[in-house]
């Protein structure tokens, strides 16, 4: 069955126009469900590995200041002198700006993977066993139907890409109460970003899966708009060094926000671990939010009843 | 009387011929003639003359194993989803040929289309695109048989995770990550189990591949020779296994097909 | 090979922690049997271990002599229908039938004319040329009939062949079952609907929880539980006095006085009232019009055995 017994139940009631509880209940009862599989929950907790090491790393790191920046100048990784002449409180904003992007880049590859697992039977599955028609035929919207599909996959990309963040982040805090005042604004992008990334993700699985039958071909076309994406507009940045191409990757889009977010343009030069991004926040935004509408209106179309 | 494997390959092709994933597939295998355009579009000739030699191959090695994944994963286990695999497994033909039959079905069109994505990329460069550049043609019949052999392989192989996981892609993905993009860019004998690192070594030194790059940085490389032979004995160890977990595999199981199993 | 058509000894299946079936010893004759279980019986996976399209957890199995799972060529002489509703799409129900005739060992024009032949013994050469993806239910279901019959096997194993069947349908497989008896081929159908076994199946086999909980003719089967607590209705001139007379009777539990001239016994044991009646009334001189055991019917039959 692929909806449990106890949503019939509760779908049963009439709502009203604006309530939210048929798509919590949906994204409740179908969450717990997904979470049944151990493979999913080795891969969900895993995520949380990336957070334990960061975290590790930011105590060795505050316990070693003086030993790695020695080291940090004898492989020539950094430009001491950049940091030497800046205040505390850069610093420390920097850094943790930079712990969180790197976290970040590490927590998104988490969050394609989950958003694959969790995500591609979603819809493809009530396709084919048609169990969409049982949704629809309680007193449900078809809006209903789709917040509750996304809270499942969100709800926990959230959680992957949020908690080992502001994890890390708190560590640093308390091991340098000083930066605490720094790093305010970093608890709000790690929230912001983490919401960003989990809904746009959950939105566009939702509207591949739709687009199939089979769970495996959701994957599958998934993992070609990730990664075909990201190929194409590599290729064509390379091979003409117009950046405009990166808009038209998925991942590029969301590495863009994230940059943005932290502002790290004054880094680039400092650290050359970090590529150079070449827009604004908006555009990308904006391709995010346009494809994942795009996303959500597929998944609404097939939901529909169809036409004999 | 035609064998059951043909039978099967021409069943197996046909049904794929007509599903919606074949679009998928062909955007897929157009994919370098498209960004030849685009970039022809944005660059004087030298750059798609230079996009040749350096970024289509790499691309079609690309290409190749995304198709092969695409295609390989599902071609025994869209029947058993679909639960029409019964109607075949109660004909008397054994469940090794039958598998295999299948996977010749895959393998002819991830080749077809393997082979046809160079071709129809150089095509586009030299006819299409008017572009003189006579020193890469005789090559582009070499890109086109080193991506059918790596087609072979990877179908194989995909085909085999499609038997024995219910989540394939994944495990697909994580594949030609760790091993195809990781274990093949390390330096050493260790990129010999990549099946992509042993086609970069044919295509060495008529394309810019990791394997060229590694030659030309005097790092280890694979001779073409070896690399050609750890390919054919890697593509036959993956069809004993394949034929292996085909015989001893319960098709029809619950927890094979069943989510909730 | 024996004399038995399927042979299984201590065959049991796991699902994961769950067991599907329990030690079943089984020996299925020729002719036509039936398999009767309740839903979740194991009757669906007593059949695809048979048609070795799953293995056995342990125990063995030989289906016409021969290990489905190991022995392809078994398939030569059995057919089978399995529940699952699928059909190949994108394909006609003629071009399904070739295909799978061709798979079977049919040469081109042999494999059309079989074709024609299955599905007019099907009733579905009207539909032939459509594609399957417009069946209804019952078409697909008639589909994967003649599917199963198209290589003339000498033995058929039908699982809920009469799913999805409207009334005229089912009556159709019943009578086609039947004919396949009569030209030789054995029949193992499998159902959940007892009068449809009852109807035609010359052996049952009952399975519950996995387990065979009896198997044999229905006569046979009745046979074993006939120490089993029963009811009798008699109609007769005087119920009140022959009641008095079988209250004698140790085995007599309890009576029921229906009217003046119907009477229904329950007794401990049937096998010693049925015995002990003939006697009593030929002694009493009262009338007897009609003696019969609603409880022993099919139906009864199956619910005395889950109990």
């Amino acid at each position: 069955m692929a909806i449990h017994e106890r949503i019939y139940k509760r779908l049963d009631q009439h709502p009203t126009r604006a309530a939210t509880w048929p798509a919590r209940t949906i994204g409740r009862v179908l969450g717990r469900q997904a979470m049944r599989s151990w493979k999913t929950r080795l891969l969900f907790y895993g995520a949380f590995a990336p957070g334990l090491v960061f975290g590790l790393m930011v105590y060795i790191v505050t316990r070693n200041e003086d030993r790695i920046l020695r080291l940090a100048r004898q492989f020539s990784l950094t430009e001491i002198s950049t940091f030497e002449n800046v205040d505390a409180e850069v610093w420390y904003r920097c850094g943790s700006n930079l712990v969180f992007m790197l976290l970040g880049h590490v927590q998104v590859w988490f969050a394609l993977l989950l958003t694959a697992v969790l995500g591609a039977p979603l819809v493809a599955e009530d396709l084919r066993t048609q169990a969409g028609e049982v949704y629809l035929a309680r007193p449900l919207a078809p809006r209903d139907y789709v917040m509750g599909k996304a809270i499942v996959i969100a709800q926990r990309l959230f959680v992957v890409l949020a908690a080992p963040a502001l994890f890390v982040l708190l560590m640093a805090n308390m091991l340098i109460p000083a930066s605490f005042v720094a790093c305010l604004s970093l608890y709000f992008i790690v929230v912001v970003f983490s919401a960003l990334v989990a809904v746009s993700n959950a939105v566009l699985m939702l509207g591949v899966s739709s687009l199939t039958r089979s769970a495996r071909y959701a994957t599958a076309i998934w993992f070609l708009i990730y990664f075909v994406t990201w190929i194409i507009s590599e290729i064509l940045v390379a091979a003409t060094d117009n950046h405009v191409f990166e808009l038209c990757s998925w991942r590029t889009n969301q590495h863009i926000v994230l940059s943005e977010m932290l502002e790290l343009e004054g880094l680039h030069e400092a650290i050359m671990v970090l590529p150079s991004i070449e827009h604004s926040l908006w555009p990308s935004l904006l391709i995010i939010a346009v494809t994942a509408g795009l996303a959500c209106w597929t998944v609404l179309r097939r939901m529909q009843p169809r036409k004999v | 009387m035609k064998s059951p494997v043909a039978l099967l390959a021409l069943f197996g092709l046909g049904h794929i011929l007509g599903a919606r994933k074949l679009l998928i597939a062909a955007l897929l295998a157009l994919l370098p003639a498209a960004l030849l355009v685009i970039l022809r579009w944005q660059e004087p000739s030298s750059t798609v003359a230079e996009f040749l030699h350096t970024g289509l191959p790499n691309l079609c090695l690309a290409v190749t194993c995304m198709l092969a994944m695409f295609l390989g994963c599902g071609c025994v286990r869209d029947l058993l989803e679909e639960r029409t695999l019964g109607l075949l497994l109660t004909r008397p033909i054994a469940r090794g040929s039958l598998a295999l039959g299948l996977l010749f079905s895959a393998m002819l069109l991830t080749c077809a289309l393997a082979a046809f994505a160079p071709l129809l990329g150089f095509g586009v460069a030299m006819y299409g695109l008017q572009l003189e550049y006579q020193q890469g043609e005789p090559s582009v019949l070499l890109l086109s048989s080193v991506m059918v052999l790596l087609a072979i392989v990877h179908t194989t192989l995909f085909s085999l995770l499609g038997l024995r996981f219910r989540k394939s892609t994944v495990i697909g993905v994580v594949w030609l990550f760790v091993v195809e993009v990781g274990l093949g860019s390390i330096p050493g004998p260790a990129r010999m189990l990549a099946p992509t690192a042993l086609a970069e070594c044919l295509l060495s030194p008529n394309f810019a591949t990791r394997a060229s790059i590694s030659a030309e940085s005097g790092e280890y490389q694979i001779p073409p020779l070896q690399a050609l032979c750890i390919l054919a004995l890697m593509e036959l160890v993956l069809i004993v296994l394949h034929q292996r977990r085909a015989a001893s595999m319960d098709f029809l199981s619950a927890d094979v097909t069943s989510e909730a199993a | 090979m024996g004399s038995a058509l399927i042979e299984c000894n201590k065959l049991a299946r796991w699902y994961g922690s769950v067991p599907a079936l329990t030690d079943v010893d089984l020996s299925v004759p020729a002719g036509i049997t039936g398999l009767l279980g309740p839903n979740g019986a194991g009757k669906s996976t007593l059949l695809r271990i048979l048609t070795g399209q799953i293995s056995a957890s342990s125990g063995i199995c030989r289906i016409l002599g021969r290990d489905p799972m190991r022995d392809a060529s078994v398939f030569r002489d059995l057919g089978f229908c399995s529940e699952d509703d699928a059909l190949f799409e994108r394909m006609t129900a003629r071009e399904v039938l070739t295909f799978l005739a061709r798979l079977s060992g049919f040469e081109r024009p042999a494999a059309k004319e079989r074709v024609q032949q299955v599905l007019e013994i099907t009733g579905m050469i009207a539909n032939a040329d459509r594609l399957t993806t417009s069946f209804s239910k019952g078409m697909r279901q008639r589909t994967r009939i003649a599917a199963a019959l198209l290589h003339r096997p000498m033995l058929i194993l039908l699982d809920e062949p009469m799913t999805g069947l409207d009334p005229v349908g089912r009556r159709d497989v019943l009578e086609l079952l039947r004919k396949l008896a009569e030209q030789g081929t054995s029949v193992l159908f499998s159902s959940h609907i007892l009068h449809e076994v009852g109807a035609v199946a010359a052996h049952i086999v009952v399975l519950n929880r996995g387990m065979v909980l009896a198997e044999g003719s229905l006569a046979e089967i009745r046979a074993d539980l006939s120490d089993h607590p029963f009811t009798l209705s008699i109609r007769c001139s005087d119920a009140r006095a022959l009641m008095l007379r079988l209250g004698a009777l140790e085995c007599v539990t309890d009576f029921k006085i229906r009217s003046l001239e119907h009477l229904d016994v329950g007794a401990s044991s049937a096998a010693k009232l049925l015995h002990a009646l003939p006697s009593i009334v030929l002694e009493s001189g009262i009338g007897v019009s009609e003696v019969s055991a609603p409880g022993e019917s099919v139906e009864a039959v199956f619910q005395k055995l889950l109990r």
